[in-house]
């Protein structure tokens, strides 16, 4: 079996992601910004990433100062994506938005510990 | 005389034989052994590593530290082993009525099975090696069909990770047309490219695509082509210049045809013949080997096995070029 450094050449701006290159109209897209706008690869593939694949699309992203996101962002975006769809069809509340906030007692003085030792041992007793 | 239990070690020696002279008239007719990198491995995991033809030595002061080659100014690509296997039963009756003419073609046909699906392929490989990230191969699972730079094997639009030059293994005729049948033209065109051919630091790193490789439909064509005395198809008296640059002309019938039946025989490739192993890749762990049997209880059939470990992958393309002939 023959597996490519994919995670290698999406760092690179040569691949997608980890697990899947370029369609070829992506990588002709990557290839066309990269040449006509003059901008680095990695950056290039960022703005494909994000669904921006002619030149035109480019500068109308310029002129909105659109900032592609990485592919690390839109990775942990899609996943907090699924994670949200799964909990809406599981019909599971938000448990990070709803949790009610434990109150935490205040930190024990030194001086109340023993106070409490001796209450303990006393009614050990 | 029926074949006893005692003549075990005799029929396992004349099988072997039968299967190595089996190998033997397979071997001599497999053609992607010559294109393809077919040497022996230890290794489960095959690693390449291939540079674009970067090393280049530096001008260095007296006491200079020497330059050091930057690696990652490549690709690099894993392949892992796969075992193929089969086996062959020599059945009580066979043995029983001393059915020798009948074992030996089973033995030199199983022989012949192994080889001639990994020519199918190897040569599959590059026919399926012009759209797509996959295909299904010849033992009908998914086979890549990428080089190592994430690209389809034969494109236009080869990348490297040093700049934005990109380089293209895609024959086209003298007018830019990409992928054109079998014709002169782009014959000439695509060695020329070849010789002209420059690594992404712009030195030239000549490609010599001297085997031209072709279905058996298009032989005819090819050997007019390269073989006519005068320029083919035309009534000058020229030589024929074809004839010192193309040295060799490979009929290969199994790009006539993939593993799945879709017709190829308009597909034609040229391959740098000095070069091209390490373009496309294909380790063996093991070659086709049978072993002794074991004797199945509720059949009384004397189980022969056969297997292999190979696995085939393209690394950086550079040294084949491709048509599809669609234009």
């Amino acid at each position: 079996m023959a597996q490519l450094k994919l995670a290698e050449l999406a760092a690179q701006g040569r691949a997608y992601d980890a697990t899947r290159p370029w369609e070829a109209e992506e990588l002709e897209a990557v290839l066309t910004l990269e040449r006509e706008c003059e901008l680095q690869r990695t950056v290039a593939a960022d703005y494909v990433r994000n669904g921006i694949t002619t030149v035109a699309a480019y500068e109308k992203a310029q002129e909105k100062e659109f900032v592609p996101k990485s592919l690390e962002d839109l990775k942990a975006e899609a996943v907090a994506e699924h994670n949200r769809k799964v909990k809406e069809e599981l019909g599971l509340e938000d448990e990070s938005a709803e949790a009610p906030i434990e109150e935490t007692p205040a930190e024990e003085t030194p001086a109340e510990k023993p106070k409490k030792s001796a209450a303990k041992k006393k009614s050990d007793k | 005389m029926a074949i006893l239990k005692t003549d075990f070690p005799s029929l396992t020696q004349k099988l072997n034989d039968w299967f190595n002279e089996g190998s033997r008239d397979a071997i001599a007719d497999w053609v992607g052994k010559d294109y393809y990198d077919c040497g022996e491995t230890d290794w489960e995991v095959f690693n390449t590593v291939n540079l674009y033809g970067l090393g280049r030595p530096s001008r260095v002061a007296d006491g200079q530290q020497f330059p050091a080659l930057d690696s990652k100014e490549g690709d690099s690509m894993s392949l892992t082993q796969i075992q193929y296997s089969d086996r062959l039963g020599v059945t009580k009756r066979m043995r029983k009525f001393d059915r020798y003419d009948q074992i030996r073609t089973i033995a030199k046909g199983m022989a012949d099975g192994f080889f001639d699906s990994i020519d199918q392929s190897q040569a599959d490989l590059l026919t399926n090696g012009h759209s797509g990230t996959s295909f299904t191969d010849v033992y009908g699972y998914t086979q890549s069909n990428l080089a190592s730079d994430g690209v389809v094997l034969f494109s236009a639009s080869h990348t490297n990770n040093l700049n934005a030059t990109t380089f293209s293994n895609v024959i086209t005729n003298a007018a830019a047309t990409a992928n054109p049948g079998l014709d002169r033209d782009p014959i000439v065109k695509t060695v020329s490219r070849g010789r002209t051919y420059k690594d992404p630091n712009n030195l030239n790193r000549p490609i010599k695509l001297d085997r031209l490789l072709v279905s058996a439909t298009n032989h005819d064509l090819a050997q007019r082509i390269v073989y006519s005395q005068g320029v083919q198809g035309t009534p000058n008296v020229d030589s024929n210049p074809l004839r010192s640059d193309v040295n060799s002309l490979v009929l290969w019938s199994r790009l006539d045809a993939d593993a799945q039946g879709t017709d190829r025989s308009a597909y034609w490739y040229m391959a740098d013949s000095r070069n091209v192993k390490m373009t496309l890749r294909s380790p063996f762990a093991q070659r086709p080997m049978m072993f002794p049997p074991d004797e199945v209880n509720d059949s009384k059939t004397w189980e022969y096995t056969a297997d292999m470990f190979y696995v085939l992958g393209a690394d950086h393309p550079k040294n084949i070029f491709g048509s599809t002939g669609a234009n």
